[in-house]
């Protein structure tokens, strides 16, 4: 049963498809996957890393169309709407995490824009110290929250149009774009001499490593973060959906085309590194540097300018980074404004509130790289959490009615089987705590001392106050939530 | 490049890339039903 709201509607299946790739497709597929990958082991991490996208990422993606193509509310009335009226604020925690992650996102996208303007005028390659200079950069005040303004102000121009004048449009020219760039940058990094090495590199397993658990939660890890399955980002979307459009098949054509994407990434990053450094290759691409940007912003500028045409390529790659994190910030923008369009505003007074509090609460996110840190480490890990909440809603509705009516609905190209409900009641639940848990083990281990203190930028404590702080905060607006969101 | 290496490349490659034009296959197909419908 679906509920019947007045909403716009995507064009098409492919003006959706294209906006939901561009949810998924983030700075995380060119910048974090390849350091994973190459610090876990190459060709071990690709099996479990692809075997998590059946266990986690596609089973997430099909829950979160469905939920919004039924309940055609965004995360704060479709749960109220899935779970009863009691459990509003699950949806709104579900809706304020990717928010929060939103407000330093778009700093990030900040940096790839001004990292493109400095290697399209020429001024990135000739740099003496790419070390020095992010450091300069970041630490400059001014030039980080400029460029912060700036990602958020196109983000929210987009939103401003619509879904269909906005979103749509906007990714039917940032996707194909981005796919063609990443797709010429890999080309150029396997032709280079010496490349194959990179190759090997990266598709080598290590068949013992496959018996260590760390690479197996490394892995899920990476699916849980890159994908965008269980942000509530893709249910957003999904609200736009045409009733005649299909769920499974289009929750596979993102999983396999994000994961595709972060692989073609990883190909260009490993053959770059392996090809004008290959002294030192294994160690750079290992490199994190603060929230995984080493190698991004300062190793990749240094191996551009080894490379004949290293401009222009340049240009190229933080370019696509540049559409890839814009995609991914326009989704966050909508989500936002969509659960206050859901409380009873108009889009144009929802985008104004959302667009000032990007502007505010990105700004110490934009000024100090250490509260950025501490915001990547707390909503990076209760995106977790908003994987389970969306796992139990589903549970609450009874997962095989829920397969059977919302998964296999009207407009479906394929049917999905049983092996569907136990995934959903059980296997993503028993992924999320074994993950949260190993996550806090890992930050207790590191830091015997000082892992409880709520003050430090990566603990347990800070974590879990700014969660129970969020947490309380919904549970106690509950009913002002679900009553002002379902009378609209 | 090894057997091995070669060989997991073309495994990896195929499930991801090959699972991703499957999909899209079919969808372009049962789309262009949908339509004529």
């Amino acid at each position: 049963m679906t509920i019947s709201r007045k909403v716009e509607h995507f064009t098409s299946r492919w003006g959706l498809l294209l906006s939901v790739i561009g949810i998924a497709v983030g700075t995380g597929n060119i910048w974090r996957f390849p350091r994973i990958a190459a610090a876990n082991g190459g060709g071990s991490f690709l099996v479990p890393w692809v075997c998590f996208l059946f266990l986690w990422s596609i089973p997430l993606i099909m829950a979160e169309f469905a939920i919004g193509k039924k309940t055609r509310y965004g995360t704060v009335g479709s749960f109220s709407v899935m779970m009863g009226k009691r459990y509003a604020w699950m949806g709104a925690f579900v809706g304020f995490v990717a928010t929060a992650i939103m407000f330093y996102y778009s700093v990030v996208a900040g940096w790839c824009i001004r990292y493109f303007l400095l290697s399209a005028s020429g001024h990135l390659l000739s740099e003496a110290h790419h070390g020095e200079a992010w450091e300069h950069f970041t630490t400059s005040g001014w030039q980080p929250v400029l460029f912060h303004v700036l990602a958020a102000s196109v983000a929210a121009f987009v939103i401003s149009r619509g879904v269909v004048r906005g979103i749509e449009r906007a990714n039917r020219i940032l996707i194909p774009a981005l796919l063609m760039l990443i797709v010429i940058s890999a080309i150029r990094a396997v032709t280079l001499p010496g490349a194959v090495a990179g190759l090997e590199y990266l598709f080598t397993p290590d068949f013992e490593a496959l018996l260590d658990h760390r690479i197996w939660l490394q892995a899920l890890t990476q699916n849980a973060w890159d994908t965008g399955a269980g942000w509530g980002l893709i249910l957003t979307y999904a609200v736009y959906m045409r009733n005649r459009e299909d769920v499974p098949l289009n929750a596979a054509l993102i999983g396999f085309g994000n994961n595709s994407v972060s692989l073609l990434a990883g190909i260009t990053i490993f053959c770059t590194v392996f090809a004008t450094i290959p002294e030192q290759a294994a160690e750079v691409i290992r490199e994190p540097g603060p929230a995984n940007t080493g190698l991004t912003f300062i190793w990749i500028p240094q191996l551009f300018g080894h490379m004949p045409g290293g401009h222009f390529f340049a240009s190229i790659f933080f370019l696509a980074l540049s559409f890839a994190a814009l995609s991914s910030l326009i989704s966050m923008v909508e989500l936002a404004t969509r659960i206050l369009m859901d409380l009873g505003m108009r889009r144009k007074r929802a985008l104004a509130l959302v667009y000032g509090g990007i502007l505010l609460a990105g700004l110490p996110s934009a000024l100090s790289v250490s509260f950025f840190l501490n915001q990547d480490w707390v909503w990076g890990m209760a995106l977790m959490v908003s994987g389970l909440f969306i796992a139990l809603a589903v549970i609450t509705q009874g997962a095989d009615r829920f397969r059977r009516q919302d998964i296999n609905s009207e407009g479906s190209d394929l049917r999905v089987g049983r092996w569907y409900n136990f995934v959903i009641q059980f296997l993503i639940p028993a992924q999320v705590v074994i993950l949260v848990a190993w996550w806090f083990w890992q930050v207790i281990q590191a830091d015997p001392g000082g892992w409880w203190n709520p003050w430090a930028a990566e603990s347990v404590g800070t974590c879990l106050l700014q969660w129970a702080v969020v947490l309380t905060v919904f549970i106690s607006a509950n009913r002002f939530l679900s009553e002002r969101t379902l009378n609209q | 490049m090894s057997t091995i290496s070669l060989l997991t490349m073309i495994v990896i490659l195929s499930v991801l890339w090959g699972g991703f034009t499957l999909c899209l296959v079919v969808a372009l197909r049962k789309e262009r039903r949908k339509d004529d419908s």
